[in-house]
């Protein structure tokens, strides 16, 4: 998913593709009834706030992660990039730990945190030593209960985000193009508007805006806590009831109402720029979390961007050479998302040559399908990448997270890998009909102008 | 051979015992064996059982510091060429492949060494450590992938000029390290790349890519004997040159004075701002004592730096401070960016902050928060196969201690607040400094009075 996260790192995934690498699907010819089960303690707190916690005592250390089911599309035209402001502000202070103390205190303890905001979901973690699991429930939950939204620190704050918007899109080519796309495509739906927000809503949204916007969504029953790592799952729950039984549950309801219309025919843009390389980025509207499309989108996508031996990367950059590289991201999302490909052309090179080759292998694999090869080599790619995302606590609490939100049951994970097995050439060829015609394409494409003028 | 299909299974950890307490327990890497073959290769097997995949990291000392005069960039374009063809393989062939069992590779150069690195199912390490001797030693270099190669190069290098945070620490270097081989980019230039031969690229090879102080890391859920078995059984063949190689010491001393040097870029909302000198190398003796001044100027959220900068005066998303440490010397730099209006105002708050801490020594309380945060988090730099395999190659690459993971919490909490200033003192310079400004020229000009003498180049002037 597009996130914009708390810290510098971040700008390596504006642009990085989603959750693409889900799959235990096993070698032809090996075990097919690999039963998936998930070690976890699940309980709802009665005011509605869900904790699952996954016990692992592998290595002495926690990963603490809260995701709420509120982002960009829970906003306005008026306050857009207020989830990913809000996410910000949640640093900044509580009636209990002032101003800068929740980051003092947590890296005085050998703590480290961070968070991060998508179109669809906001997500906190710390990662820690598990001998301060205490102090961590205490400075989460106290979030919840107290923020401060103090006034000068909406300020201040304000402005590392004005700078982080200056830094990822304003200077950046392709924030520009991306969120160019996503307007483009996008004529009711708040896909819209970039997670960032628009400069003019940064200049305007206040603390009344931050009071109301965290009154309505981050309440307990809108949230999902896990809890991954080294700690006795009884003694944590005790500690889980103690913090967060006296929070409130609200009325909240993430719900959406605006549907977005159907699209009757190709969309163009142009972004002048200073720029080097040309560069096109094509967007199709896709589907949403609740279709079993997903999977068979995953496996296409893996076969035309995924790796060296992908279509795409081998028609684009090695048999034309027209291409310095071709990404795609056929992000998940809880309303139906864009998929979407990003070109960067090699120099002098027309962007209408990028375009027309990858429209002409989609339309190759709507009307013939892809090979056996093919479609093998990216289920085991798949089935790789899910192994090397389970390495970390980090990345398994973020996964359950993750899952919940999109498809509001953690359990959705056991269910993957047979959804990746069953994809065959047919559903490959079917989805490549169904999702990538011309009249629900969008393409924006960047005209280089020189820095100097 | 061992299956994973249970999310169970997947969801239990790599082991590395770590013990943390209120005073910093010691942080074991699980054990390995060491080995080094007739030709001189040095070999590391460790067992992690946690997940079946394996990681196998070779490192050869030759990177871009030796790229030959005029052919900058032959190192990188050596290293990326290996995947592109070897032993009768097509590029096309190594990567199906090596993707169609959900494997990975990725050959790469540094500025001090090249990295040959798989990343496979354990139940197939002996296909990869076969393909990596294949494409280590017997790289078919085809004229038609190195003119395609090249063409990537120096598209990327145009594309590299579309980011203005890299393109400002680029050119830092550039300008910092002078003549030294650290200042032109890993890649090389758009000429020196496009002089390259098959038989520069070839000679290179042949001369450079020598057993003889190479490192092969193979981490995993393998057999160590097997391990060992398969790695002679592919690697003892290996005959290198007589060439030795030297990494030649970027200056001894620090820049003299202070320099400007503003990037002119029209257009930009944002200023870039590096400050610097030369500072150590990897070997340095005040390793840990950089590292804890480091954190509290530069380090996490709570640094001096993005207090001042960010969570203060909201001025910037990011101000952070690095010890860039190289086998022949390195820089430290401090980076951030501000919207053009206050461009002069993070300046001088940088500045003011590498003086402070200089100036004084830092309290205990700031000082013991900054080991814990580092003490702390060390565990998570040793919790996947990949981060063992590159503590394993990194120690025998800079010749650190055999314990250093070991003994890293008692270095750190080792450092007292005298250390830190001395470190600081002799390598966190203000007076001596150079200062390199990405900005539009015309609109901050005025801010820029009295910081001293600047010099204006062309954006578009610069390769």
């Amino acid at each position: 998913m597009i996130s914009n996260v708390r810290s510098i790192c971040a700008l390596g995934l504006l642009l990085a593709a989603t959750l693409l690498a889900m799959s235990g699907a096993p070698h032809a010819g090996e075990s097919k009834s690999a039963a998936i089960k998930l070690d976890v303690t699940v309980e709802h707190l009665d005011n509605g706030l869900k904790v699952i916690l996954l016990e692992d005592h592998s290595v002495p250390v926690v990963s603490y992660q809260t995701f709420f089911r509120v982002g960009a599309r829970n906003e306005r035209p008026g306050i857009t990039g207020i989830s990913h402001f809000m996410e910000h502000m949640m640093f900044n202070g509580t009636e209990k730990y002032g101003p800068q103390e929740f980051d003092r205190v947590l890296e005085a303890n050998g703590g480290y945190s961070n968070a991060f905001t998508s179109k669809n979901m906001t997500a906190y973690y710390e990662d820690f030593a598990s001998d301060v699991l205490e102090l961590i429930v205490d400075l989460d939950s106290d979030r919840l209960k107290s923020l401060a939204l103090d006034s000068q620190y909406v300020v201040s704050e304000m402005g590392v985000v004005k700078e982080e918007r200056r830094l990822s899109i304003d200077n950046s080519v392709a924030g520009v193009m991306y969120e160019e796309l996503y307007a483009l495509a996008y004529k009711a739906h708040p896909y819209s508007w970039p997670v960032l927000g628009w400069m003019s809503d940064l200049e305007r949204i206040d603390r009344d805006d931050c009071v109301e916007y965290f009154r309505t969504f981050y309440a307990p029953n809108n949230a999902v806590l896990i809890v991954a790592g080294d700690f006795d799952s009884a003694e944590a729950m005790r500690l889980i009831h103690e913090y967060y039984d006296d929070i409130p549950s609200q009325e909240v309801s993430s719900d959406i109402r605006t549907v977005e219309p159907e699209q009757f025919g190709e969309r163009r843009a142009e972004v002048h720029k200073p720029a080097e390389l040309p560069q096109v980025m094509i967007g199709y509207h896709g589907t949403s979390a609740a279709s079993d499309d997903l999977f068979a989108l995953d496996v296409l996508q893996t076969i035309l961007t995924g790796g060296d031996s992908s279509r795409l990367y081998r028609k684009l950059v090695r048999d034309l050479g027209i291409a310095l590289s071709v990404r795609s991201s056929f992000g998940w999302n809880i309303d139906p998302g864009l998929i979407y490909f990003d070109v960067k052309m090699k120099p002098g090179e027309d962007t209408v040559k990028g375009e027309e080759a990858i429209y002409s292998e989609l339309e190759a694999i709507a009307s013939e399908g892809v090979t056996e090869d093919e479609l093998e080599r990216a289920k085991k790619m798949l089935e790789a990448d899910f192994i090397r995302s389970m390495q970390t606590v980090n990345r398994k609490a973020r996964k359950i997270g993750t899952y919940e939100i999109l498809f509001g049951d953690y359990r959705g994970i056991t269910e993957v890998p047979e959804k990746f097995r069953r994809v065959t050439n047919d559903d490959i060829k079917r989805i490549a009909g169904e999702y990538f015609n011309r009249n629900n394409r969008n393409v924006v494409t960047l005209v280089p102008e020189r820095a100097d003028g | 051979m061992r299956r994973l299909f249970t999310i169970a299974a997947i969801f239990s950890l790599l082991l590395c015992s770590v013990c943390l307490a209120a005073s910093p327990k010691k942080v074991t890497m699980p054990p390995y064996e060491e080995f080094t073959l007739d030709n001189g290769l040095t070999v590391y097997v460790m067992e992690t059982r946690e997940v079946p995949l394996v990681t196998m990291r070779l490192l050869l000392p030759v990177g871009s510091v030796h790229d030959i005069p005029g052919k900058e960039g032959i190192a990188s374009l050596t290293a990326r060429l290996l995947l592109k063809g070897a032993a009768g393989m097509t590029a096309e062939e190594i990567s199906a492949t090596v993707e169609g069992i959900g494997g990975e590779l990725e050959a790469r150069a540094t500025r001090d060494y090249t990295l040959l690195n798989g990343n496979f199912m354990a139940r197939d390490m002996e296909f990869g450590l076969g393909i990596m001797a294949d494409l280590l030693l017997r790289p078919d270099l085809p004229e038609e992938e190195i003119e395609r190669e090249k063409g990537i190069i120096a598209a990327e290098i145009r594309r590299n000029r579309e980011n203005p945070y890299r393109f400002t620490s680029t050119q830092f270097m550039k300008l910092i390290a002078g003549d030294h081989p650290y200042a032109h980019p890993v890649s090389g230039n758009a000429g020196s790349v496009g002089s390259m031969t098959r038989d520069d690229i070839s000679g290179f090879h042949g001369d450079y890519f020598n057993p003889a102080g190479a490192i092969l890391a193979i981490v995993g859920d393998v057999d160590k004997k097997k391990a060992l078995a398969l790695i002679k059984k592919n690697f003892s063949g290996w005959k290198g040159s007589e060439v030795e190689l030297t990494v030649p010491k970027l200056a001894e001393k620090r820049f003299p004075g202070r320099r400007i040097i503003v990037i002119d870029k029209k257009d930009s909302t944002q200023g870039q701002i590096r400050i610097g000198n030369i500072a150590v190398g990897r070997d340095t003796p005040h390793y840990f004592p950089i590292t804890v001044a480091n954190s509290v100027l530069g380090g996490g959220f709570t640094s001096r730096l993005m207090r001042e900068i960010r969570v203060v005066r909201g001025l910037s998303y990011g101000a952070r401070s690095v010890s860039y440490q190289f086998k022949g010397g390195g820089l430290f730099l401090v980076s951030t960016y501000t919207k053009n209006e206050t461009l002069r105002e993070a300046i001088d708050v940088a500045l003011d902050e590498l003086g402070k801490i200089r100036d004084a020594a830092v309290e205990e309380e700031e000082l013991e928060s900054s080991k814990r945060y580092i003490s702390g988090l060390f565990p998570f730099r040793i919790e996947t196969n990949d981060h063992l395999a590159n503590w394993l190659t990194e120690i025998a690459f800079y010749g650190l201690e055999k314990e250093f993971v070991e003994n890293y919490r008692s270095n750190i909490s080792e450092v007292t607040s005298e250390k830190a200033q001395e470190a600081a003192r002799s390598y966190f310079h203000v007076d001596d400094c150079m200062i390199v400004l990405l900005a539009d020229y015309e609109v901050v000009k005025d801010q820029l009075e009295g910081l001293g003498e600047i010099e204006v180049i062309k954006f578009d002037g610069i390769e």
